[in-house]
């Protein structure tokens, strides 16, 4: 499906460029963009490998295990498969956590972690497992009960009262996650369904 | 409010304290952990690069080449018929393709009507509530090489739809 989407992206973009007459922009977006690519990645570098390294910390002292412990009775029903991987639950729950407080700094490279090790337990690996799609769903859901930045930014606009979306927030980003996760489960599920006919 | 940012920050502190506390607690070498977990997490970052070049030069080029003008015009009646403001949309297309872009728009548009306005209010829940998918989808299946994401673009815009109109209705409860 993403084949198709980035396919169409680019292809109504070289044609639109074309009718619209704009002829450099085509090459200049493309380099300027490919540019700001790699800087950004460069940029992520830094906080990633520093979170890396203090969750390597975390997992070999235990706190990945202890924190796993804590939210296991909830997360075992939304991923049965994980039974007895306390590492991963432990690095979902906290990845889920820093996700809903608006810390998104620290809650890419954990993220990234947790998918590194779903993927060791990814029977084909060039294909999102059952378990990499739950997770994901979750955090495609983008539920969220501290907007951080969205509170600056409204505050830096002179708002009387910044944190006046809170409420809003949380409820439109718990039905966005909800639709999310069942679509999923019915994906998921539909496709459990043909194999089983075939 | 400030009370509860400070609150975020506090956790980055306590995380960090309680993570090198524990582990020196517990006589672990944490200097060479450290250091042995940054290099797997540069080694991730140097993986995703390519997928980050992908979606950035289609996004960027969507947005340059004007086509996304376009896309916008052709839903500008169906949006005259359902007396959705076209500023809105933009913001509820952009924000699943480019995070800075969707953030750049809600504080022009924050600007524009005042954030304390119906308008502003939306825009505020619609960038605060929805995801940015398809970078999203690139990034973490990205870091460990995976190129079938099978349905997961559908349901990250499935969710992403049902927050939009979610955040519509919350921001015309509020206008009343």
């Amino acid at each position: 499906m993403i084949n198709t989407v980035w396919f169409f992206l680019i292809f109504i973009s070289i044609f639109t460029a074309v009718a619209e007459g704009k002829l450099t922009t085509v090459s200049d977006s493309i380099f300027k963009n490919a540019a700001h690519a790699v800087e950004f990645t460069i940029g992520l570098a830094g906080a990633i490998a520093f979170w890396s390294g203090m969750l390597k910390i975390a997992e070999v002292s235990g706190i990945t295990r202890t924190i796993a412990r804590l939210f296991q009775p909830l997360l075992i029903r939304l991923f049965p498969v994980l039974k007895g991987h306390r590492n991963i639950i432990g690095l979902i729950s906290m990845t889920v956590t820093a996700n809903l407080l608006g810390l998104g700094n620290v809650a890419t490279p954990l993220g990234l972690k947790t998918m590194e090790e779903l993927q060791k337990l990814n029977p084909r690996p060039e294909r999102a497992s059952d378990t990499i799609c739950t997770v994901l769903s979750v955090i495609l859901g983008g539920l969220c009960i501290l907007p951080t930045t969205l509170i600056a930014v409204r505050a830096k606009a002179g708002s009387a009262n910044p944190g006046a979306i809170l409420v809003p927030v949380i409820l439109v980003s718990l039905t966005g996650t909800v639709t999310g996760l069942t679509a999923n489960y019915l994906f998921l599920h539909a496709c459990r369904w043909f194999r089983r006919k075939e | 409010m400030s009370r509860l940012i400070q609150f975020s920050h506090w956790c980055i502190r306590i995380l960090l304290l309680v993570i090198l506390g524990v582990g020196y607690y517990k006589k672990i070498r944490v200097y060479e952990v450290f250091i042995q977990g940054a290099v797997e997490g540069l080694r991730t970052t140097f993986r995703l690069t390519p997928y980050i070049i992908a979606i950035f030069t289609a996004i960027g080029l969507f947005r340059t080449s004007g086509a996304l003008e376009w896309f916008l015009r052709l839903l500008r009646p169906v949006l005259q018929w359902l007396h959705l403001p076209p500023d809105l949309l933009t913001l509820g297309i952009l924000k699943p393709l480019s995070g800075s872009a969707a953030l750049g728009t809600t504080a022009e548009l924050l600007d524009k009507y005042g954030p304390d306005s119906a308008l502003g209010m939306t825009a505020s829940i619609i960038q605060g509530s929805c995801e940015t998918t398809f970078y999203v989808i690139s990034l973490y299946l990205g870091s460990v090489g995976i190129r079938d994401s099978r349905h997961l673009v559908a349901v990250g815009l499935i969710s992403e739809l049902a927050a939009f109109i979610m955040a519509l209705w919350m921001g015309s409860l509020i206008g009343r």
